[in-house]
């Protein structure tokens, strides 16, 4: 048997090869990274992978080389260990089986095929199926004694830290201590629209410097910038932009708008883009602070910003803003370890996302997020409203999200993305009504 | 999924719809599961190999995917599925071209045919490739794992990587392809100690 991946070509076939495999496989390699292939060089290409299937075999190789390490690279350095993927380890899933495309059936007969690495996913309906919950009744099947007595504990603990929290309410500065509008002339000239490739690597928010409670400009840590959209209907990515309807705005279900100003956010289409901003931690009360930094055990902050990505697409795509830093902090958004590609959060510990819980709504809609961090001795804790009404404070049980987060402090806000997606009207405050001023 | 409900017609059922009608048998879905774990990544591949930019193909990728849940009442299960999914992704490349009103496939051009033959050829082996694939990774140099980093994490092109790190793009090229051929070699290596191991 010869070796399948030289193969057996027969000598005469090899002296009418107009290219060698060296130069064959320099321009595959060429048109995978998007290098200029001219028609000539096409044409000769076709002509020896059509020579003999032992070429054309040789390619495709050469190509599955290339599909192989974009997912694998993307996935091990964007997707972190989360509670699923510890599941699966613990089920003993092998790679394949994780990394392709598998259907699940929940307990409603809900029928869903999602990707584990850089594949494809068919939801048959709306993603109800959190990655979390799937995760976690595997949990409840193996340890539901043992997590009825310490259902029992987080009841006490959740009664406790509510008689904390109303506690807190009451005496909490309010203000709204920090504000971003975009207020900023819009990128110009606009990125061109459906080529990634061709997104813009300077410019952008970087150096933009309006708003309130800064300690500096906006600076761009990746390799492409976040732009700033004021006419999203002319500037749809393409055909399909969820986005491109209108400017990202909110109005709740009574009607009470809120208040709004400027263009809007936009982060890069393709890898990536990573907006940061250091805060003016002065601009809070002396007693929210810990290390030069927000988030002193006892303080509570509340968070929002609007929202809305090109899709609803997840497979590993982000965008999120974050507070803190990859040691600690919390994310919002579209979160990479989340593959319906839903509204998520997640705390983070050392540039994993930990507690990761999503929403059943797509980030292709547009949200308003509503988050109250309260911080306290060892771990935090986050409630986030999506799109609440407007007319008062939303009570815990309303909330889309109870997460409890790794003890952190915060000095930045930063917006990353893989995936173009629009922010806007960021504020925090310390109440719910300082950050949902309403027109 | 969410757009497709909205832009359809009332009293007409959505493609999700249809599909989890066509994939409400036990049966159908067992085999869909099945079958596409197998034909994904040479699906994956071949589409990469057809369109201008990566991100195309995961978007093409994805349209097979629910092409193929649409329609898999139509597939024969005597015959093999690749195929029958590679046809699938053959009139959506052709598709691509025909909505953004784009020249023929440049790259692939008429040796479309020769390719998704091959596809079909080599599929069977690529899972254990890339099994092989994953322990030679292990051994790339620092240098090369940044290199692979910034071209396939980062997206950047030769160009871009060479002005990172400053260096010619033609020389970013050069490395890129010797590592491929590297870890090619070495997966062929792997693979050929394992079958000789193994008697």
């Amino acid at each position: 048997m010869g070796d399948p991946f030289i193969g057996n070509i027969p000598s005469e076939s090899r002296d009418e090869v107009p290219l060698d495999e060296v130069d064959a496989f320099e321009l595959v390699d060429a048109h995978l990274d998007q290098q200029d292939v001219t028609p000539e060089q096409a044409a000769a290409l076709a002509a020896w992978l059509k020579q003999h299937p032992e070429h054309a075999d040789r390619a495709f190789r050469r190509i599955f080389l290339h599909t192989f390490l974009r997912q694998r690279l993307q996935y091990a350095a964007m997707t972190p260990v989360t509670d699923l993927t510890r599941v699966a380890k613990t089920n003993d899933l092998s790679e394949t089986e994780r990394s392709a495309l598998v259907l699940n059936v929940d307990e409603a007969g809900v029928m869903s095929l999602s990707r584990g690495n850089g594949g494809a996913a068919i939801t048959l309906e709306s993603p109800t199926v959190s990655v979390v919950r799937h995760a976690t009744g595997v949990w409840w099947r193996s340890w539901g004694l043992a997590l009825g007595i310490v259902g029992v504990l987080v009841m006490v603990m959740v009664a406790g830290w509510a008689i904390s929290t109303l506690f807190l309410s009451a005496s909490t500065p309010s203000g709204l201590w920090v504000y971003d509008g975009f207020e900023y002339p819009p990128t110009s000239p606009p990125a061109p629209l459906g080529d990634g490739s061709k997104w813009p690597i300077t410019g952008g928010i970087q150096g933009s410097n309006g708003g309130m409670g800064w300690a500096e400009p906006w600076r761009e840590e990746a390799s492409k910038v976040s732009i700033l959209v004021a006419d999203v209907v002319n500037n749809a990515w393409r055909a399909n932009d969820r986005r491109s309807a209108h400017p990202l705005a909110y109005a709740d279900a009574q009607g009470r708008v809120l208040k709004t100003a400027g263009i809007q956010l936009r982060t890069a289409a393709g890898p990536l883009s990573k907006s940061v901003r250091s805060l003016a931690v002065t601009a809070f009360p002396d007693s929210f602070l810990a290390d030069r930094a927000v988030g002193q055990d006892g303080s509570v902050v509340w968070l929002s910003f609007l929202a809305q990505s090109f899709d609803g697409r997840g497979l590993g795509n982000f965008a999120y803003l974050q507070l803190g830093t990859d040691v600690a902090g919390l994310r919002i958004g579209k979160l990479a370890s989340v593959e319906t590609g839903n509204w998520s959060t997640a705390g983070v510990r050392n540039g994993e996302e930990m507690n990761a819980v999503s929403s059943e709504l797509s980030s292709g809609q547009a949200v308003l997020f509503v988050a109250r961090i309260t911080f306290k001795k060892g771990e935090d804790v986050v409630d986030i409203w999506i799109d609440p009404l407007l007319d008062k404070e939303p009570s815990g049980s309303t909330a889309a999200f109870h997460v409890m987060l790794p003890d952190f402090h915060f000095d930045q806000i930063s917006i990353s993305s893989r995936y173009t997606s629009d922010f806007d009207e960021i504020r925090l405050g310390g109440t719910f009504r300082d950050v949902t001023p309403v027109n | 999924m969410e757009e497709k409900r909205d832009s359809q017609p009332a009293g007409r059922a959505t493609s999700d719809e249809v599909a989890k009608q066509v994939l409400s048998h036990p049966r159908s879905r067992e085999l869909l599961a099945r079958n596409w774990v197998k034909a994904q990544p040479p699906l994956t591949a071949f589409l990469a190999a057809s369109m201008p930019q990566f991100s195309d193909a995961e978007d093409l990728l994805q349209e097979v995917a629910a092409d193929v849940a649409l329609r898999f009442d139509d597939y024969d299960p005597a015959r093999p599925f690749l195929p029958w999914a590679l046809g699938i992704a053959k009139i959506k490349i052709a598709n691509f071209y025909r909505e953004r009103e784009r020249g023929r496939v440049v790259f692939l051009g008429e040796s479309i045919e020769a390719l998704a033959e091959a596809c079909v050829r080599v599929h069977e082996s690529l899972s254990e490739e890339r099994a092989a694939l994953e322990g030679c990774l292990g051994q790339l140099t620092d240098r090369s794992r940044t290199l692979l980093q910034l071209r396939y994490f980062e997206d950047l092109k030769p160009q871009e990587i060479g002005a990172r790190l400053g260096q010619e793009s033609a020389s970013v090229r050069v490395s890129l392809s010797r590592i491929r051929t590297a870890l090619s070699e070495c997966m062929r290596k792997s693979l050929l100690g394992r079958s000789v191991s193994h008697g």
